[in-house]
């Protein structure tokens, strides 16, 4: 459990954006995996596996009505004041933004980042967490480039700089 | 062919997820292990779900024996106060034969069984602990135990010891008898794990060799266990029946237990 808990949590906390929430879909993947050990071929690596679950459970998550209201009490309650720009680092700014820009693009776009950039897996374990070929990954991840692209250049102007030459 | 504004959006979003500022990962484990062990009790009273739910975990607890995922998935199994863990034993520490008791716990080797401190007579030892000591009555030539240890530093651990009847040096079976406490009983690494029941409970059979470690804030012993362990709970209480029996007559062992007569 130890060794894919981190890649769990934070799969989750990039597809939700909360420490909490990623918290209970990292316990809820290991008590999933735990009751479905009997569907799992153990001749095959156990990371996507549970990388798989926890993006399923993640984006379930998200269309929970419950989440919704979930957040809204968290953000009564909390009121935290955002850390000062002094108190970040400038790569801590640009990789928060480029995360923010991920965000706008469509779940499957947004998984396909994170596991193969965010995360660094190879293609052939990004292929086996969505269960596509992979082929299919690197078309998906160019796609997924493009929009991103677009995005940066209609909503993100400081990220534009890093994309010129 | 990809563009290189592609390509540079490629080599940010990779710096991005080295970079990036990500909470620091919980400790799942422990919890994880709770609610394993937690819903079970609740589940099973609901109603008509309570056979299929049983089932799953009847399934689940079979399936701990596919090595591979279960060493990945959980870094040690429990049973009342018993973690076995999957890892390597940890090495041997100097021959000491005191058991002493320090604020500070410090690892002490003990060779033997029958080199434990607090030994005791089942009276003493009854008189001094709040549940009922329970007694196998099988095999049948089996009689009451030859040495009774009392380890009472918070909570008692109760170990009683058999000695084979025509060697009085060799030790023939040892029963431990833990209270719910602050006792943590570890083993590292057993050859074989397998699950059982006694008397319809959760049970876990164990075979040596492997270091057994025992600890309670003040103590902390190790011995290296060769034998074969049946370890199961009754109410609040562990039993680890350590012997050279096979599972089915340690079973019956197991299913024996009654009060002292």
């Amino acid at each position: 459990m130890l060794a894919y808990q981190e890649a769990v949590f934070r799969l989750a906390y990039l597809l939700l954006g909360d420490p909490d929430d990623a918290e209970d879909i990292t316990q809820e993947t290991f008590l999933r995996a735990w009751n479905n050990l009997r569907r799992f071929d153990s001749a095959r690596p156990l990371r996507p596996w549970l990388l798989r679950i926890a993006a399923n459970l993640a984006h379930n998550r998200h269309r929970s009505a419950g989440r919704y209201f979930a957040s809204l009490m968290k953000v009564f309650r909390q009121e935290k004041t955002p850390p000062t720009v002094e108190e970040r680092s400038a790569k801590d700014i640009e990789s928060q933004q480029l995360w923010r820009a991920v965000q706008h693009l469509p779940a499957p776009d947004q998984q396909i980042v994170y596991l193969r950039y965010f995360l660094d897996l190879s293609v052939a374990e990004t292929a086996d967490v969505m269960h596509i070929a992979e082929g299919t990954v690197k078309s998906r991840l160019n796609r997924a480039l493009n929009r991103l692209r677009a995005v940066i250049q209609s909503d993100f102007p400081s990220l534009k700089d890093g994309l010129s030459s | 062919m990809k563009d290189s504004t592609l390509e540079r959006l490629e080599r940010n979003l990779k710096a991005a997820g080295r970079a990036f500022p990500y909470p620091s990962t919980p400790r799942i484990a422990d919890k994880v292990m709770m609610r394993l062990n937690q819903p079970v009790r609740s589940r099973l009273l609901r109603g008509r779900w309570a056979g299929a739910f049983l089932a799953i975990l009847i399934l689940a607890l079979t399936l701990i024996l596919v090595p591979p995922a279960r060493a990945a998935i959980l870094d040690f199994i429990q049973i009342g106060v018993v973690r076995i863990f999957q890892v390597q034993p940890a090495p041997i520490p100097t021959s000491q034969f005191q058991f002493p008791v320090t604020a500070t716990p410090k690892a002490t080797f003990v060779p033997s069984i029958l080199q434990l401190a607090g030994e005791t007579t089942l009276p003493d030892a009854q008189s001094k602990v709040d549940f009922p000591i329970l007694l196998p009555v099988y095999p049948p030539d089996l009689g009451q135990p030859d040495h009774i240890y009392l380890q009472n530093a918070g909570s008692p651990m109760l170990v009683l010891v058999w000695m084979e009847h025509d060697r009085p040096d060799k030790v023939r079976m040892s029963l431990d008898e833990i209270a719910p406490g602050g006792w943590a009983v570890g083993k590292s690494e057993p050859k074989l794990i397998e699950e059982t029941t006694v008397n319809g409970q959760h049970a876990i059979w164990a075979e040596g060799p492997y270091m057994l470690q025992i600890s309670n804030g003040n103590y902390e012993l190790k011995r290296l266990v060769s034998g074969r362990v049946l370890i199961w709970t009754q109410g609040e209480i562990t039993y680890r029946l350590e012997t050279d029996l096979d599972l089915e007559e340690a079973i019956k062992v197991a299913e024996s237990l009654g009060p002292i007569r």
